[in-house]
């Protein structure tokens, strides 16, 4: 059988489907059986921070100061319970009333890359499942699909960083487009000798080979899609391609994902996800090092990042004629995958992984900012108070379904017809009971 | 450190919201009873293998030629080899040509860098050290058909230095220099232990015991309770790392070796063990150790009694411990199907379980299975066991059973047509499978008669020139030849300068790394999958394009045909349907021909067999298998 694919090898950006809306040629695998909740729905659009590495929190979002705080940390209390550390995070302690921290949040894996496929996946690891479980933001892409504008040129989802997971069962339009740690994508142009001629003779070709149902068929889509972004010239300036790059140190890297995620999600170009990730994190020695990488090097990073990200995104205009910002439509999660060791510093001078206590930071979406919710024992070892309706630590499939639920979508979702015959839920409550989302960042 | 208070509370979260609870009133087997023995004369058919989609028809020989020369030793066949082959009418054939693939130097490093991954073998110390010559020892081993149990005891009994030539003690360095507490080193190695030679994660049960966690997830580990893990343990607990003089300290490395204190060979002498914590060197698995101690829950019970873990079995007199560990594991059958399962993995796309070491020991035995209500875990249990037994009955020999599989009319059963595999199928289907990224590297250098010198680290005596042949992936690598000023310069295998030498290698590396090669370091897993990433990297990147195919002119092939053409020896038509052919190793279809003929420009011959070139490595009949 032919399949006459030309309508999208040269099209480009301006046809009528859009690449990354080719849900019709992709085989549905799922189907969703339960539709109960949906939360608030103000968030357009995700950005989520993962601090790779995990970062301690009793030195930064949950500062424990004690003996062991050195003095560049610059313990401050702006009140409203934001005791902040404003010698690392000087941007940020001018900007409370622009987020909200969560301290009540608790992880349960003390392993990396366990840690990390749990929070961007909502589900536990198991090795038996690992090729079907989707990135959460994945699930995102499929429930947002109906969504999807005519002609958009960018998938749904965008991510830079460690990817422990892709779009698993759901069709391969929900992959995530890995970016690089510049927030760019490379390879946009052929600029060696012969391109056009031979990109219109391999356009041909593909569109004269058979459709395979297997891995040789999906190729064509990937093809298709890769050919559609070298074809717009937008998206060069968008991605970042050619940019000129003469630091790379891990805070000008990270300002230049952040610069990317507001270009993509500001030019609507059908992202509504964008995964940043600064790493490096994992300071088992010498935690308090002078660099690029000990915690204030870092912190700075972040906080450089985050303040810029508030900032910019403010300073758009809404999309889609409603009123307010680009800020009051995204909702901007920033979480490690676990806490650190607390008290004393360890023989090394550094902190441990410890997952008890793991805060993140949050903002935009409809959060209401300028306040904590939930705090920790005096040394920062265990939570006290969880702060909010459910009275129990807040988790980390928690944190997930807020997103779902700021972005009107059902966290509750589940799809039958997966590859192993599981029932899959878009937040995994088969080991942690029922989750909820957590309202009151919200009202 | 004070114990966080939210631990109580999530227990009563499990009991509250399900999680089920170990009973302790059905007492299961923790793995399969060993099979009986499978006839030898059972043939692995289509039908055995099952869910072969209708009108699979067997393939043809150019199909077979390539996918046996990508499978058994991760490259193309020569071209004109695979044209005589085609040509050939001897009814042997296939066999024949299976051997020969069987008999390549190209088989010894695909298959080398195969167990090379699955022992993470990496950098582990300067110039490379333990990681090249552990990278030579399996080479040999391979090149040599090393029965794959003996294989297995070289490296479980690894003693002496580290640096010396055939040494395995990177498979202990791996783990140990990692490690900072002497137990979890002992835990970490038994979990890489079962996950690389009985294809089991035993990694939960070294925390906690499996009852009440793995129900759900594993029926054998489920089972099994951490304190059995520790007798694993207990197994290794006389092995120390050793250097024989602390005075030299530049001959850190070369002196650093691998002894065991129950080895009645062993005497301690001037040397001493490296010890954690003294409490840790008398030989014994304490099982004494407090939260915080380590990355494990504190652990509580006292001197542990080496034990294998799935029997209980002991160690008998006169052997040590690690002796012991190597008899037990190569003894048992899960040892033979874990192999196997590796290997028809590789060779037809599917493990019988997948992942490979993701093995539910408690579900592979029908009766085992039904006990747990649980469906047996392997597709195609029969021909799992019957391949594991053929395999033992041969002495474990690794060519012996990749024979064996390309030689059964399954793995010469054509794609095209195959269903998309399922997961809880009960049976196996065949997936099209994209080229590895050495193999894809490989394959455009060589096709188009260019093929380029690697370097890797310590090694200062050749060049590599294929991908597959780097002792780790770190490689290739370059700036240590200019800044150990040894070796190779400029004007050597065909590099001009250091800037050329450089720029090739670490292209090479980028997109090796960024095609899916495993990086054995951080254990990620090898990703033959697609993506636009991906795609625009192949067509775009400037490794492949620039030099042979771009600004900077020609590559040996397409300025032969162009030649060739020039000189009247051969027409364009005959120029461009040989270069679809030593591309995609196919015949074109009358459209494909005429499509490259439009195309044609006769007054830049060059330009348009390069293009053509270019276009045909992003085709899917370059890509996939």
């Amino acid at each position: 059988m032919m399949f006459k694919r030309r309508q999208f090898l040269a099209t480009g950006a301006t046809g009528l489907l859009g690449l990354w809306g080719l849900e019709s040629s992709a085989r549905p695998t799922t189907r969703p059986i339960a539709k109960a909740n949906a939360g608030p729905g103000q968030a357009r659009n995700l950005i989520f921070i993962l601090l790779d590495g995990g970062p301690s929190h009793v030195d930064t979002f949950d500062l424990k100061p004690g003996g062991y705080t050195p003095d560049f940390i610059g313990v401050e209390d702006l009140g409203g319970g934001f005791l902040w550390p404003s010698g690392i995070m000087p941007k940020l302690a001018r900007r409370t009333d622009r987020f909200s921290v969560l301290r009540s949040l608790s992880a349960v894996e003390a392993v990396h890359t366990r840690a990390v496929y749990h929070l961007l996946t909502a589900h536990r690891q198991n090795s038996a499942l690992m090729e079907e479980i989707p990135h959460f933001a994945a699930t995102l892409s499929y429930m947002l699909a109906s969504q999807r504008k005519p002609g958009a040129a960018l998938p749904t989802v965008m991510a830079s960083g460690f990817l422990p997971a892709q779009n698993g069962f759901l069709p391969l339009d929900h992959k995530p487009l890995e970016v690089t740690a510049d927030g760019s994508i490379p390879f946009l142009e052929h600029w060696h000798y012969g391109g056009d001629e031979r990109l219109a003779l391999l356009d041909d070709l593909i569109e004269l080979t058979d459709v395979h149902r297997d891995a040789r068929g999906e190729y064509a889509q990937h093809y298709g899609k890769a050919r559609a972004m070298m074809n717009d010239e937008d998206l060069k300036d968008l991605l970042g391609y050619g940019l000129e790059i003469d630091d790379y140190s891990p805070s000008a890297e990270f300002m230049r994902q952040c610069e990317a995620a507001v270009r993509v999600l500001a030019a609507d170009k059908g992202t509504r996800v964008f995964q940043l990730t600064l790493g490096g994190w994992d300071h088992h020695d010498q935690i308090y090092a002078p660099g690029d990488y000990g915690l204030a090097g870092l912190s700075q990073a972040f906080d450089n990042g985050f303040a810029y990200l508030l900032d910019a995104l403010e300073g758009q205009p809404a999309l889609d004629g409603e009123a307010g910002t680009l800020l009051d439509q995204t909702l901007i999660v920033a979480a490690g995958e676990f806490g650190r060791t607390v008290g004393r510093l360890n023989s090394s001078d550094g902190r441990d992984h410890y997952p008890y206590v793991s805060p993140a930071l949050l903002a935009g979406g409809g959060v209401k900012s300028g306040r904590v919710i939930g705090s920790t024992s005096a040394d920062g070892g265990y939570i006290a108070d969880p702060g909010w309706s459910r009275n129990r630590y807040i988790g980390v499939n928690d944190l997930i379904a807020t997103t779902f639920s700021a972005m009107g979508l059902d966290w509750t979702e589940r799809f039958e017809n997966t590859p192993s015959g599981r029932l899959f839920e878009a937040v995994d409550t088969a080991l942690t009971g029922p989750v909820y989302p957590i309202e009151e960042l919200f009202v | 450190m004070r114990r966080p208070a939210i631990l109580p509370l999530m227990a009563t979260f499990a009991a509250a919201f399900g999680v089920a609870a170990p009973t302790g009133d059905r007492v299961h087997p923790p793995y399969a009873k060993i099979e009986g023995r499978a006839s030898k004369a059972d043939p692995i058919t289509l039908e055995r293998v099952g869910e072969v989609a209708p009108n699979s028809p067997q393939i043809d020989d150019w199909t077979f030629v390539r996918r046996v020369w990508l499978d058994l030793a991760g490259r193309l066949p020569d071209f004109e080899e695979a044209q005589a082959f085609a040509a050939d009418d001897d009814p042997q054939k296939r066999a024949k040509m299976i051997d020969r693939v069987l008999a390549s130097e190209a088989y010894v490093d695909r298959w080398t860098a195969f167990f090379g991954e699955i022992f993470h073998n990496f950098w582990q110390a300067p110039e490379a050290l333990y990681r090249n010559a552990f990278h030579f020892a399996l080479r040999d081993m391979i090149a040599a058909n090393r029965p794959y149990d003996q294989m297995a005891r070289a490296i479980l009994t690894d003693a002496g230095k580290g640096a010396r030539a055939g040494s395995a003690f990177n498979f202990w360095a791996v783990e140990g220099f990692e490690e900072e507490f002497r137990l979890d080193f002992l835990d970490d190695q038994v979990s890489f232990i079962s996950a690389a030679f009985l294809g089991v994660q035993t990694e939960c049960v070294s925390c906690h015991d499996g009852a009440g966690h793995l129900e759900q997830i594993n029926k054998g580990l489920a089972a099994i309770k951490r304190e059995q893990f520790w007798g694993m343990a207990a197994l290794l607990a006389e092995t120390h790392f050793y250097l024989p003089s602390v005075d030299k300290e530049e001959a850190f490395y070369q002196e650093l070796r691998l002894v065991d204190l129950d080895d009645p060979g062993f005497e301690m002498g001037q040397g001493q063990i490296f010890e954690w914590e003294d409490r840790f060197t008398d030989g014994e698995y304490h099982a004494q150790s407090e939260a915080g101690e380590g990355m494990r829950p504190a652990r509580k019970g006292g001197v542990i009694p080496p034990r294998y873990l799935f029997t209980g079995e002991a160690p008998k007199t006169g052997e040590t411990r690690r002796e012991a560990l190597a008899r037990m594991i190569t003894a048992d059958r899960q040892f033979a199907r874990n192999i196997v399962n590796r290997i028809w993995r590789q060779l037809t796309g599917e493990g019988f379980v997948e992942p490979v070491d993701a093995w539910d020991l408690g579900r592979v035995d029908p009766a085992a299975a039904a006990a747990f209500d649980a469906p047996v875990q392997p597709k195609n249990r029969a021909v799992m066991e019957w391949l594991a037994q053929s395999f033992i009955d041969s002495g474990y020999d690794l060519k012996a059973l990749m024979r064996t599989i390309c030689n059964t009319p399954y793995y010469q059963m054509s794609h095209a047509g195959a269903k998309p595999s399922r997961a809880n199928a009960t049976s196996l289907s065949k997936r099209a499978r994209r080229l590895e990224a050495e193999t894809l590297t490989d394959a455009i250098h060589m096709t188009l008669g260019a093929p380029r010198a690697y370097f890797a680290e310590g090694v200062y005596d050749r060049a590599f020139h294929s991908a597959w042949a780097l002792p780790g992936s770190e490689e290739p690598s370059g700036y240590w030849l200019y800044e150990d000023n040894r070796g190779v310069r400029p004007g050597q295998y065909g590099y001009e300068s250091w800037d050329e030498l450089f720029a090739v290698q670490w292209l090479t590396s980028e997109l090796l790394r960024l095609f899916g090669r495993a990086d054995r370091e951080t254990r990620g897993a090898r990703d033959n999958s697609m993506d636009v990433k991906r795609s625009l990297a192949l067509m775009n990147n400037d490794l492949f394009n620039h030099e042979l195919l771009g600004w900077e002119g020609g590559s040996p092939l397409t300025d032969r045909l162009a030649s060739s053409i020039a000189r009247g020896e051969q027409t364009v038509e005959s120029a461009l349907r040989e270069l679809i052919m030593r591309v995609l190793y196919r015949e074109p279809t009358a459209a494909e021909l005429a499509l490259f003929l439009r195309r044609y420009d006769a007054n830049d011959p060059q330009l348009s067999l390069n293009n053509a070139a270019w276009a045909l490595f992003n085709h899917p009949d370059f890509l996939y298998r």
